[in-house]
């Protein structure tokens, strides 16, 4: 009996440990062990305006007890009708960014120690107005100095220039302003861009996107064909109708080519460049020397090639000719272009180039003499103003960054201001669509602030009235946007629960004087560009922008790192595009670490080889690179204006000479 | 595949086309946002971790000096008969009634059977646990669940916008039109190249762009019958 | 009737248990079946497995039943027989039983302990951090593990397939080493089973299988040939191990005693056991065969059911099998061969084995070239793009030294080294075995990972390479697996006692007696 007893406990036992089993083996199972979501809490939706870049689209946010918790487009609204571009997309990962500045810092230690202390607003305020008014005492050359992006025209810049304004004269910088076109697409019919790759870098992305489907196919209107001419295979010459390589720099010459070949053959409106230019006749004289085997040459495009994109030109009117701003040179011929073709200036033209201000050579300007107090508003100039920037802000003795994020300029800079992102700020800013209506966007705050930050125009408010020695004054930058929305009969816009942001105003764009040959035959004297060896760096470095980085800015939104390189596969990094030839002189295999070097430095990128660039082009994304800017951007890629000849604050980089060497 | 082509019954469906579509980029970063994606990082870009429902595929043509190059929105295909569901082990992808291919977080066991089975690639797989800093926590669409690791997920056609459309139908005591669902990616795109609707509604763009001789499905002799569409480039 | 002992309620509890897991396979088929009918999914291929499945775990308690009450419950006609004494040369095959271990053994014993817990240590980090610690990614969701599984249960075909096929078809030579055999396939089938796991997201719903399975799921086939083969292979192992056991149970004392005394099930070694032992032999022999064909069948299914590239081909199946029992039996000779020299075996595993599982190898070896020209010839004569873009991955790209490697190791040297005079020999052989065991594992390797680098649409082309944490855990297996053989050859008789005793009294006989009746009479 005591024998069965142990077997019986035994059983027993195996049959409790089996009755366990399925227990334990559901708890498993069926519980989710997963993170539970934020509770869903009262939803609302509110329209705002989107302020990612200058473009003014509207956008609809929505809001989870306070929170944004999705976002999509204003239907309605003129600039982008319902629709978003990448950066709109992701404007809540700029909201809750988790490295956002959170309060006014103060920077201890020598410039760039990252080392910082946080202050009052007070506190920080009261000392920069301290500095510049101790400058403007000393009666100094150059007090003050105000960088800030060219567009849009808002409040924050009304304010600033005010800012400004009571300092001395001649401070206010903007660093890019390119020249706004105005495309009429209902009725082009053969659309040129000489190295333009409008659909990633043109100012407005929704619209350039849209602009695109319209010249393709949109209802009652005829396909325009679409041709790219670029040294490299860019988004948009991948969806033009007809993409011709082009040696980098050789637009303009091209241009001229067809511009007297066009003259030659007579179709051209004569009592149009009778109406609209002076010079006509010496540029005529002046292009004669341009043969089809010299350009053919020069621009590596074949003669055959060449021919044809003329009778394009010949046989598809009304044609537009676009240039994104490089070279003046090639600018200048391709608007003498467009004047050839009849399609430049005027109301009844095809397009029509509006607000044509002149870019500030702004660098150049403080190289001589350098400002005192130098306050940098939301633009990166260190990062994405090539080396010039950088040496002038050394000699700067005191910088003041505005920004949502530690950005590399703000690093070096001795007081970093805060500023809220898009979401939490006030808006009213005037804005062009793309087929030249005039629109005015005001909002009031998407979203109520998260941190300790300001409206960027609230910061230069407050700074006037301490210069100006009046006490500041709380919330005076709310009354002074709600009186400004008054003064364009914009308040309906501002309120709370209002549907409506936007409203149509008369235009403003100027037209464009009479256009004046001789500049550019002045340079056709003796600036064509010349066929020049270059043995130590015998590759062309072309720099070209995503529209995830455009402007500069985005590397720092994980989101848009996940659309960088669309046509390689690239993400998260930065790579060259290289020919397979060139590679093989080099030795360098797909996906293999390279250094690009130039006379200024050098980079190493991640090469890929891409049967369909030019064989001795190397194309570098402009966008990464950064020292600072976040945990997402930070030491992630390469910053190739770092190594770049040339202007960098154009949204077109120039590149200049590079070669190449495996890592 | 018989009950959803019934009448009366929706069977959604896409079209894009490729004539429009720039390659923009915005139909992905509006999939990542409202679908709660993963944030990524180079390392994980590196081991291909990265998970976007929606990518832009370049699919490139190169004959002699010609180039050609197609960037290719490709989401989930939605296929009428798809491979993946066929092959899970454990019912955690299934097709539903409306015609579109789920996914189970909660009951997948991860043995990335149907990733292998699609010959889109268009399912992806949670390598770790994704992470979030708390900060963007806050910007999570509360409608979307959160994968944790070690499960498979894919694009669902903005599945809660349907159901959220047909909760909406209903208190307005109507039935669900087309126009009341279109996923983040359709109402983002600003070439307007993405086209959302009803395949059983006859009358429907899509429908009617379906019919389009430009149209045709990626890998269309497989048989899966995709119920996204493409529109050719081109005339 | 006599009175029990203790054991025998244990064993009456074991066949419950076995009852209890026949039912339970039977009546998870029927409620999974009758949920997809419910769910209007897919329950056709439920019903068709089930009726294959169930039905053989009620054969394989009908087998066990059968000699249970054989051998413990009827009274036997003639009495206990007294326990034939142990030979000297038999003493050999018992010496590591009854002797403790050695210095070498235990170091040896030490190492695979020490890899086998670096593997855990490789497993924890698995666990706790996810599968991001392998060199997976997309669109290369399967790598080694999958390499791993499909190569374990290649291994696992050594054993019982060869065994069973030699036992049916009466080939004398099998006798000392077919329990070798079959312990392998008993040992690998759980790391061949482990390794999926290993490469699940989600183990801790790895129940969610029975809970919610789906029949028309490759990976549900695998589940349910794998537990019919490991359940059937198990039961194939222990049959014949039960006259040893007895043998065992008549040598030692103490807690060991019982131990045998439990397994042995009461043997006693009369004739009428012995022949209803035997016929159980036989009908399991016979079960065996198309079960373990259906075992690697259906893990080759895991691929070809697919509509990928080069994972999508008819022939997958029977070049699955062929590979399975290529690698078995280089797997069995490199066992045997490590037995013989540690154990001192020289007496029962002769040249003259390894030279017939020489042989067989090289008929495998020949049968795999056809195989594997018959699947590339297809792929490359169709020249479908995207199948040519793997068939050049392997041929002349990225994976071009694996292939040309497996090429190699699994037909050229072996061809070489069988085929001529070193193919007597013992040494040659292992030799041979060495180079297909890696040349199979490279197979696997071949045909799950380069078709996952090319997806059909022209993605970034993905890669590919373990990490620790996959090198350490195939190296755990391995370890594990040594492990688990050594422990069984020191606790039964690797050699099976009876079956040479029984071949060395009556085969002469029996097989003159066959041989004669080949021929005519006069």
């Amino acid at each position: 009996m005591e024998i069965s007893r142990r077997a019986f406990l035994k059983l027993a036992g195996l049959l409790g440990a089996g009755s366990v089993l399925p227990s334990w083996a559901r708890e498993t199972v069926l519980k989710p062990r997963e993170t539970p979501l934020p509770q869903p809490g009262k939803e609302t939706f509110v329209q705002g305006i989107c302020g990612m870049c200058p473009a003014g689209c509207g956008i609809r946010v929505r809001k989870m007890d306070g929170r944004a918790v999705g976002i999509s487009g204003t239907q309605d609204h003129p600039i982008n009708q319902g629709s978003l571009c990448p950066k709109g997309a992701a404007v809540l990962q700029e909201l809750y960014h988790p490295d956002r500045l959170r309060g006014p810092l103060v920077r201890e230690g020598p410039r760039g120690a990252g080392r910082w202390t946080a202050i009052s607003w007070e506190e920080a305020v009261r000392r920069i107005a301290g500095r510049i008014s101790k400058a403007n005492l000393e009666k100094v050359k150059r007090p003050l100095a105000l960088l800030t992006p060219g567009e849009p025209k808002d409040v924050h810049q009304e304010a600033l220039k005010g800012l400004a304004g009571s300092v001395g004269e001649g401070n206010f910088v903007t660093l890019e302003s390119s020249p706004r076109t105005f495309w009429d697409l209902d009725r082009i019919r053969l659309l040129v861009s000489f190295g333009f790759d409008w659909l990633q870098t043109h100012p407005s992305p929704v619209e350039a996107q849209r602009a695109f489907a319209k010249l393709r196919r949109w209802p009652g209107r005829q396909r325009t064909h679409v041709v790219q001419i670029e040294p490299r295979f860019s988004v948009t010459a991948a969806k033009a109708d007809e993409w011709m390589p082009i040696r980098p720099g050789t637009e303009g010459v091209l241009a001229l080519w067809l511009a007297r070949e066009l003259i030659v053959n007579g179709s051209y409106g004569k009592a149009y460049i009778q109406g609209h230019t002076d010079g006509f006749e010496e540029f005529k004289r002046a292009v004669e020397m341009l043969s089809l085997e010299r350009v053919s040459r020069w621009t590596q495009i074949p003669e055959k090639e060449i021919k044809l994109l003329l009778l394009k030109f010949i046989h598809l009117k009304p044609a537009a000719a676009i240039m994104g701003s490089d070279f003046i040179f090639n600018r200048m011929a391709v608007s003498a272009l467009n004047m050839i073709l009849g399609s430049m200036g005027s109301e009844e033209t095809v397009w029509t180039v509006g607000g044509l201000e002149k870019r500030e050579e702004s660098a150049e300007r403080f190289r001589k003499a350098a400002p005192q107090v130098m306050i940098v508003d939301r633009v990166n100039p260190v990062f994405f103003g090539s080396g010039q920037w950088k040496s002038v802000l050394e000699n700067v003795p005191f910088i003041v960054t505005v920004s949502p994020h530690m950005t590399e300029t703000a690093e070096i800079s001795d007081i970093v201001l805060p500023c809220h992102t898009p979401l939490e700020q006030l808006h009213l800013s005037q804005h062009s669509t793309i087929d030249g209506k005039s629109v005015l966007n005001a909002s009031p705050r998407a979203v109520e602030p998260l941190y300790d930050t300001k409206d960027p125009g609230e910061i230069f408010l407050l700074l006037k009235r301490v210069v100006e020695g009046a006490a500041p004054a709380l919330g005076e930058f709310q009354s002074y946007h709600k009186i400004r929305a008054k003064e364009l009969k914009g308040e309906s816009l501002l309120e709370p629960e209002g549907e409506v942001r936007w409203m149509e105003i008369p235009k403003s764009g100027k037209m464009l004087e009479r256009f004046r040959f001789s500049p550019l035959v002045d340079a056709l004297k003796h600036r064509v560009p010349e066929l020049k060896g270059d043995a130590e760096f015998p590759l062309f470095l072309y720099l070209f922008t995503p529209l995830a980085f455009f402007r500069g800015e985005g590397a720092h939104l994980p989101y848009l790192q996940s659309v960088a390189g669309p046509q390689a596969q690239e993400t998260w990094g930065t790579w060259a595009e290289i020919h397979p030839d060139t590679a093989r002189k080099y030795g360098i295999v797909d996906g293999d670490r390279v250094w690009v070097e130039s006379r200024r430095g050098k980079i190493q990128v991640k090469a890929r080889l891409v049967p369909w660039t030019m064989p001795d082009v190397v194309s570098v994304p402009v966008g990464l690179g950064h020292t600072a800017y976040g945990r997402w951007a930070k030491g992630l890629g390469a910053n190739p204006l770092e190594i770049a000849e040339g202007d960098g604050v154009d949204p077109q980089f120039r590149g200049g000479r590079c070669r190449l060497m495996k890592a | 595949m018989e009950e959803s082509r019934r009448k009366g019954q929706h069977r959604w469906g896409m079209v894009v086309d490729l004539d429009k579509c720039t390659g923009c980029g915005a139909c992905v970063v509006a999939c990542s946002v409202e679908n709660n994606q993963m944030l990524g990082s180079p390392e994980e870009a590196a081991m291909g971790r990265v998970i976007r429902w929606l990518k832009i595929l370049p699919k490139t043509e190169v004959e002699g000096s010609h180039v050609r190059q197609n960037l290719i929105p490709m989401p989930c295909q939605q296929c009428e008969n798809p491979p993946c569901i066929k092959v899970c082990p454990v019912y955690a992808t299934f097709k539903n009634e409306e015609g579109i291919v789920g996914q189970v977080y909660s009951r997948c066991i991860g043995c990335r059977y149907c990733l292998n089975a699609c010959p889109y690639t268009c399912k992806f797989f949670n390598w770790k646990k994704p992470l979030w800093p708390d900060e963007m926590r806050s910007s999570f669409n509360p409608s979307v669940s959160v994968r944790p690791n070690g499960v498979v997920e894919k694009c669902l056609f903005c599945h809660h916008r349907l159901q959220r459309a047909k909760e909406e139908a209903v208190a307005q005591g109507r039935n669900l039109q087309e126009g009341d669902y279109q996923p983040a990616c359709a109402e983002v795109c600003p070439a307007k190249a993405i086209v959302f609707g009803d395949l059983n509604d006859s009358e429907s763009d899509v429908s009617r762009l379906c019919k389009d001789p430009r149209a045709f499905h990626l890998l269309e002799e497989l048989g899966t019958e995709p119920k996204v569409t493409y529109l050719r480039e081109g005339v | 009737m006599k009175r029990k002992g203790w054991a025998f309620y244990v064993q009456v509890c074991g066949l419950l248990a076995f009852y209890a897991f026949t039912l339970a396979v039977n009546g998870w088929f029927l409620w999974r079946i009758q949920k997809l009918r419910d769910l209007g999914d897919n329950w056709m291929a439920g019903a068709v497995i089930g009726c294959l499945v169930g039905p053989l775990f009620i054969l394989f308690s009908a087998v066990l039943t059968f000699l249970f009450y054989t051998v413990a419950v009827k009274e036997k006609k003639a009495g206990v027989t007294e326990p034939v004494p142990i030979s000297k040369t038999e003493s050999a095959l018992i010496a590591p039983i009854l002797n403790p271990p050695g210095k070498g053994f235990l170091l040896f014993v030490g190492i695979l302990v020490s890899v086998s817990l670096w593997a855990l240590f490789a497993w924890s980090q698995q666990v706790f951090r996810g599968l991001q610690v392998t060199g997976l990614g997309n669109p290369v969701f399967w790598g080694f593990y999958i390499t791993n599984f499909v190569f374990f249960i290649g291994i696992s075909h050594a054993g019982t397939l060869i065994s069973a096929i030699l036992r049916i078809a009466n080939a004398e030579w099998r006798r000392p080493i077919t329990r070798s055999a079959e312990v392998i396939t008993v040992m690998v089938l759980f790391f061949g089973a482990a390794n999926i796991l290993l490469d699940l997201g989600r183990p801790d719903r790895m129940l969610n299988v029975f809970l919610y399975g789906r029949y028309e799921s490759p990976l549900l086939w695998d589940v349910c040939s794998i537990t019919a083969y490991l359940t059937a292979s198990s039961i194939y192992l222990y049959i014949p191990l039960i006259p040893d056991i007895a043998i065992l149970r008549d040598h030692v004392q103490g807690w060991r005693r019982d131990f045998y005394e439990l397994l042995s099930l009461g043997w006693t070694g009369a004739p009428e056991e012995v022949r209803i032992l035997e016929k159980c032999i036989a009908i399991m022999a016979i079960v065996v065969i198309p079960v373990a064909i259906s075992v690697h069948t259906v893990v080759s299914y895991v691929f070809s059911m697919t509509v990928q590239p080069m994972w999508h081909s008819t022939i997958f199946g029977p070049y699955f099998v062929v590979g399975a029992i290529f690698s078995g039996i280089a797997a069995l000779i490199i066992a045997m061969a490590v037995l013989r020299k540690a154990y001192g075996l020289q007496e029962y595993l002769r040249p003259i084995h390894f030279q017939y599982l020489g042989t067989l190898l090289l008929v495998m070896s020949c049968l795999w070239l056809y195989f594997t020209f018959c699947e590339y010839i297809t792929v490359w004569y169709g020249h479908e793009p995207d199948h040519m873009l793997i068939f050049f991955s392997k041929l002349s790209g990225r994976y071009s030294f694996h292939f040309w490697t497996m090429a190699l190791t699994c037909f050229v040297f072996p061809f070489l080294v069988l085929a001529s005079r070193l193919g007597k020999t013992v040494g040659g052989t292992v030799a041979a075995s060495a180079f297909v065991c890696v040349g199979m594992w490279l197979e696997r390797f071949l045909i799950v990972v380069p078709t996952l680098v090319r997806p059909r649409l022209p993605y970034t082309v993905g890669s590919y390479s373990p990490s620790w944490v996959e090198i350490s855990l195939f190296a755990g297996c391995l370890a594990a697996f040594a492990l688990l053989y050594t422990v069984f050859t020191r606790l039964f008789p690797i050699v099976s006692i009876w079956e040479v005793r029984e071949g060395k009294e009556h085969a002469e006989e029996e097989v003159s007696e066959r041989i004669r009746t080949y021929f005519p009479a006069s």
